[in-house]
């Protein structure tokens, strides 16, 4: 956990700031959204989130405990909230 | 209204009041701990709007930044529950955790000085609860005005609120049975001499006392004087009354005794249908008359007498047996003594007044009994369930018509003439059994006749009632 939250410190510095003005473009979905759909799938408690431009677009990468104790990592397209990628360490 | 009632209703009041207050009170401590975590919530807020303010500084192009990041991880996490923002002239600066979102603000002036926001919208939909300051910054970092705003997610305080009202919720329901139940004891012993009033009362009601009497509380002493006053009155009233009725009887012996005379001279004088006529009259004013004394008499014998019921059965037997009706039956007695299968020992069975009369009275029963029947009387003597003194006398004869039954137990009236003696017997056993409080019943119980006699029961003073 701890090298999680010291993962969480260390991003980029506006990456808020890119995410606003992107959303006040209308080319993402509010972050309430994205939530919400990883929620329906994988419920859980987020613990770190990414916002990255890739492929002309923009990804949300996020970072998520889940219920059975599995860290999962989540892509996801930060236009239409459609997951990409999930990574998981199986059984 | 009863006693059982009265308690319950006191008792149901005190325990809704007691709910009611208790549950007021946790309302009421649910408020304040929600105004106190409110408060200590507020504290932190400042705490943290001192600290981002300490941390701003002038990026080299002009802008403001903050120059370290804030100790707090959920300022790092979108939507992390604890939010900054700072409105300059050059744009907004948000903490990461908003993310996406923008505080929507109400202008402020710098007099304002620090004002709470409460329950403003926060980037998921939950409440807020924020501080909001207008500050103008020192000539090294522009000199301009700038709004700071600190704002956490309410949910945390709603949970512990929430939680501390769980935690509350068994004391109080434990408070609340506590207090009920020392209402209700106190109830208990408050009422509790209500409880002897009522025992006195039926003591008196029962004849085992004949007031209520003192030692009682001095809220409900004026009324069992009151009361003890009104059984006196009512007492020599009665008293009064009896002696009343029976010197009336023996005030009319005389004149009854004259007017025969008188009859006798019309009988002389030739005139001997109206003598006859007059005669019968007299007879049955004789009778009221007899009546009336007896049952004065008995009713002034049986107030401390009590007579042995098996002794005086038998002593009446004995005798009848010896007489010429009574030699040719089978006698068949059979007592219930009381208590026969308990341990203890039970004192014999005492009927209400004189063995005189007891001995007249049954003597009656028995001899019409052996009268009519053919060849067996049966006579038995029991404890009723409400502790009166019943006595049976069962023939097998051929039982009295019914209209004889009707006049007899109805008006008292005699029998038919033929058997006059049998209807002044039944009349002079059931005056006695009236006199001393008790009964007399007759029916047809084909074969023959069951008289049943029922005695209130003698209780010598001190003894305590039998149990039932």
């Amino acid at each position: 956990m701890i090298g999680l939250l010291a993962a969480t410190v260390g991003h980029a510095d506006d990456d808020h700031a890119r995410a606003r003005e992107a959303l006040e473009r209308g080319e993402v979905l509010p972050l309430t959204d994205i939530l919400a759909r990883v929620r329906e799938e994988y419920p859980g408690h987020v613990l770190e989130t990414e916002f990255d431009a890739e492929d002309g677009g923009y990804r949300y990468e996020l970072e998520l405990l889940d219920e059975n104790g599995y860290v999962l990592e989540i892509e996801l397209d930060a236009a239409t909230a459609e997951i990409l990628e999930v990574e998981r360490e199986d059984d | 209204m009863t006693r059982a009632s009265l308690r319950l209703r006191l008792a149901l009041a005190g325990a809704i009041a007691i709910c009611l207050g208790l549950a007021l009170a946790g309302w009421g401590l649910m408020l304040l701990f929600s105004a106190h975590v409110e408060r200590r919530a507020v504290g932190e807020l400042e705490t943290h709007l001192d600290q981002v303010l300490g941390a701003l500084a002038q990026s080299p192009d002009g802008a403001l930044t903050l120059d370290n990041q804030l100790a707090d991880p959920r300022f790092q996490q979108p939507y992390g529950g604890l939010y900054w923002q700072i409105e300059t002239r050059r744009g907004i600066l948000r903490s990461r955790s908003l993310w996406d979102w923008q505080l929507p603000l109400p202008a402020l002036s710098p007099t304002d000085g620090l004002v709470v926001l409460d329950n403003f919208a926060a980037p998921d939909g939950r409440r807020l609860l924020g501080v909001e300051r207008r500050v103008v910054l020192p000539p090294s970092l522009g000199g301009e005005g700038v709004t700071l705003v600190l704002a956490m997610d309410r949910t945390a305080l709603s949970k512990a609120t929430r939680a501390f009202g769980e935690d509350l919720l068994p004391y109080l329901a434990l408070l609340a049975v506590a207090l009920i139940a020392a209402g209700w004891l106190q109830l208990s012993i408050g009422l509790r001499p209500l409880g002897e009033l009522a025992r006195r009362l039926t003591a008196i009601r029962t004849g085992d006392a004949s007031r209520l009497g003192g030692n009682l509380p001095r809220e409900v002493r004026p009324l069992a004087t009151d009361f003890d006053a009104l059984l006196t009155e009512r007492e020599t009233q009665m008293q009064a009354a009896r002696q009343r009725a029976g010197d009336l009887a023996h005030g009319l012996k005389t004149p009854l005794q004259a007017l025969l005379g008188e009859s006798q001279r019309l009988r002389q004088a030739g005139q001997a249908p109206i003598a006859q006529s007059i005669d019968q009259i007299v007879d049955r004013m004789r009778e009221h008359v007899d009546r009336e004394l007896t049952r004065t008499r008995v009713a002034s014998r049986a107030g401390a007498a009590g007579s042995d019921v098996t002794a005086v059965i038998a002593q009446v037997v004995d005798v009848i047996e010896r007489t010429p009706t009574g030699a040719r039956l089978d006698w068949d007695i059979s007592i219930a003594e009381p208590g026969k299968p308990g341990p203890i020992a039970s004192p014999p069975m005492q009927a209400a007044l004189d063995p005189a009369d007891l001995a007249e009275a049954l003597g009656t029963l028995l001899e019409n009994a052996a009268r009519y029947a053919h060849r067996r009387v049966g006579v038995s003597a029991r404890i009723t369930p409400t502790g009166a003194i019943e006595i049976e006398a069962r023939d097998d004869g051929p039982g009295l018509p019914e209209s004889a039954l009707t006049d007899l137990l109805d008006r008292g009236a005699r029998l038919d003439q033929q058997s006059r003696n049998t209807g002044l017997g039944l009349a002079i056993c059931r005056d006695i059994t009236e006199g001393a409080g008790g009964s007399l019943m007759l029916e047809n119980t084909h074969p023959g006749l069951c008289a049943r006699l029922t005695l209130p029961a003698a209780r010598p003073p001190g003894q305590a009632r039998r149990p039932d």
